[in-house]
């Protein structure tokens, strides 16, 4: 078994081999095996109940693989991302609700209008780094929700609330958790595959190269400025899907989903699951969205209760200790990690 | 190229610094297909020219004038789209890349297709990264690198990650090529090498090359002109023979005979 798994004595034989994504047999056999996995074993076997959870799951993670590309790859920070996540699901949500747009038509404009706005404070990446920049950033996140919170005629009313009408097409229906699962992760697949491919040509490229060396890539005919506010706008666009998502997955939205907390989560799970690696991005997401869960179920399960307020303040801790302990004991987080066993069973039995 | 209109015109450019004056006054050209040195003692000002030119700094007075255009003010990133590629003195390579990442890095000019058609990337973006990719393998043959095309930079010793440093200003197909120090920190073995590449360089292509080092012999033996700097301003100009005869050279670098360099301060 072990010969088989080996990648040795593979050799390419044509450019084209080397840039695919599936460069080896293993490589196809587990993406084929995921994409089964999510869209056809899941649906059938999962309980509601599991649904909603990878649900919500796979909202995070269009979140996060989008706020990846801003910090994993372009070397930039942002603590608005709740805030463009929020313009994504207003925009949409009004469309559809006041001009009654088709959702085919309010979902790409929503994502454009998240992109647009973010540019204003991607702006102050061309001045500042790091610890102002996401200050700047934190000032979207503000800015947001005080004019959600006090522009009533733009969202009408009490806290803000928009409902968003269920998408349905035939068979396909957002009021049932298989319909939510399903448009969830379908648009979690095309961000994926729309951020893989970004990476490995010339716009992705660039980015990595003003995030590692900005002078060396003015001098290649690279403009930072273009590549930093194209990774506002890419990243800010996917936030503000998962905004869209979230909005047809509730039914609703109000002021108070896209907080500061949601932003700091975003954060919390690229950290977690890995900078600059979309695999990274998801699993982070899953952690991140299921520790709550866990501490739910797992503690009273060993006999541990606590309070509801005890709960929230504990979850904070944690994500706290999360971050802590991935810093220090593998920045490269749970892909890493997960990259770190593989290779151990690669080269098993020998150390290297 | 019409031989008669340098690659490279400066003339009068002078760089503050706050007080501190690093540049005064300076004017040179470098001739199309030539190899011109650039040479100083430590502190002279020859990378900050060098700055000037490829639009890192910007000077307060003067004119820089590229392939037959004024480009004084432009940024960076544009004077390189002209055709203007450059090494740094302190490697600034992309350290987590490949090096065939970086030498495709360097391509970015030439590649075609924006973000979107990236994401998408089967057709045309797929297309382009391949012919480019053959153009940059040209490249890592050229500098004898082909067995370490898919190791991350930041891994190699330091003479590679200079080779790296050249090999992606020359995947940017430059029409004038600055060396800042390519040879610096290297051993004879390493250096003779880059004279060669460099060389080999001028022969097989048009490319006008300005380089910078500290290399006395190296210097004289490949360069056609020689520009000595000296507390920014330009103290010799010509033929490497010429220059090293030059009495100001010699007292610049060696000092000289109290008489001597008082005359020269007089002259001056």
């Amino acid at each position: 078994m072990a010969l088989i798994a080996m990648e040795t004595g593979r050799f390419h034989e044509k450019y084209s081999e080397e840039i695919a994504v599936y460069g080896t047999p293993y490589r196809k056999i587990w993406i084929l095996a995921v994409l089964v996995v999510t869209f056809v074993v899941i649906p059938l076997v999962a309980s509601p109940y599991w649904l909603v959870v990878l649900t919500l799951v796979g909202i995070a993670a269009v979140g996060a693989t989008g706020l990846n590309v801003l910090v994993g790859y372009a070397g930039q920070i942002s603590l608005g991302h709740a805030a463009f996540a929020a313009i994504g699901a207003y925009t949409s949500g009004l469309l559809v609700s006041r001009a009654e747009a088709p959702f085919w038509v309010a979902v790409p404009v929503a994502m454009v209008a998240a992109g647009v706005f973010s540019l204003i404070f991607g702006l102050a990446s061309l001045r500042v780094k790091g610890l102002y920049l996401a200050i700047a950033t934190l000032a979207a996140q503000y800015i947001v929700q005080w004019i959600l919170t006090s522009w009533t005629w733009i969202t009408g009313g009490f806290q803000g609330i928009v409902i968003f009408e269920p998408i349905q097409i035939g068979p396909f229906d957002t009021t049932t958790p298989m319909g939510k699962y399903l448009m969830v992760f379908i648009s979690l697949a095309l961000v994926v595959v729309f951020v893989e491919n970004l990476m490995r040509s010339r716009s992705g490229r660039a980015m990595i190269a003003v995030r590692d060396q900005d002078i060396a890539a003015a001098g290649s005919a690279v403009s930072p400025l273009h590549y930093k506010l194209l990774a506002f706008f890419i990243s800010s666009a996917i936030a503000g899907l998962s905004g869209v998502l979230y909005g047809y997955n509730a039914g609703l939205v109000s002021t108070e989903v896209f907080t500061l907390a949601l932003s700091v989560q975003y954060l919390a799970m690229i950290l977690v699951g890995g900078l600059g690696s979309i695999p990274g991005s998801i699993l982070g997401a899953g952690f991140i969205t299921m520790l709550p869960l866990w501490l739910r179920d797992l503690l009273p399960a060993v006999g541990i209760e606590l309070s509801a307020s005890v709960e929230v303040h504990l979850l904070t801790l944690l994500f706290g200790v999360a971050i802590l302990l991935f810093l220090v004991l593998e920045p490269r987080g749970l892909y890493g990690l997960f990259r770190n066993i593989k290779d151990y069973f690669r080269m098993w039995p020998f150390s290297y | 190229m019409d031989p008669s209109s340098p690659t490279l015109e400066i003339t009068g450019v002078t760089l503050h610094f706050g007080g501190l004056t690093v540049l005064s006054d300076v004017s040179m050209a470098a001739g199309a297909g030539e190899i011109t040195a650039l040479i100083g003692p430590n502190g002279a000002g020859k990378s900050s020219l060098v700055n000037c030119v490829t639009g890192f700094y910007r000077p307060q007075k003067g004119a820089i004038t590229l392939f037959g255009r004024e480009t004084t003010g432009l940024p960076a990133h544009r004077v390189a789209g002209l055709g203007v590629a450059r090494t740094f003195q302190h490697i600034e390579l992309f350290q987590g890349l490949s090096v065939i990442d970086n030498l495709m890095l360097g391509r970015h000019r030439h590649l075609k297709g924006g973000a979107l058609a990236n994401g998408v990337f089967y057709g045309r973006s797929r297309r382009e990264e391949l012919r480019q990719r053959a153009a940059v393998e040209d490249i890592v043959d050229f500098l004898d690198m082909p067995h370490i095309r898919n190791t991350p930079v930041g891994l190699l010793p330091y003479g590679l990650q200079k080779r790296v440093d050249l090999g992606r200003a020359l995947a940017q197909e430059p029409r004038l090529l600055i060396l800042d120090e390519p040879m610096a920190g290297m051993n004879v073995e390493e250096k003779e090498d880059m004279a060669r590449y460099i060389l080999e360089l001028r022969q097989e292509s048009a490319i006008s090359v300005v380089l910078i080092e500290h290399d006395m012999g190296v210097v004289m033996d490949i360069s056609d002109r020689v520009s000595v700097l000296d507390f920014g301003r330009f103290i010799a100009q010509g033929p490497p023979d010429e220059v090293r005869a030059d009495p100001a050279v010699i007292a610049a670098y060696i000092g000289a005979p109290a008489e001597a360099a008082t005359g020269e301060a007089a002259a001056r």
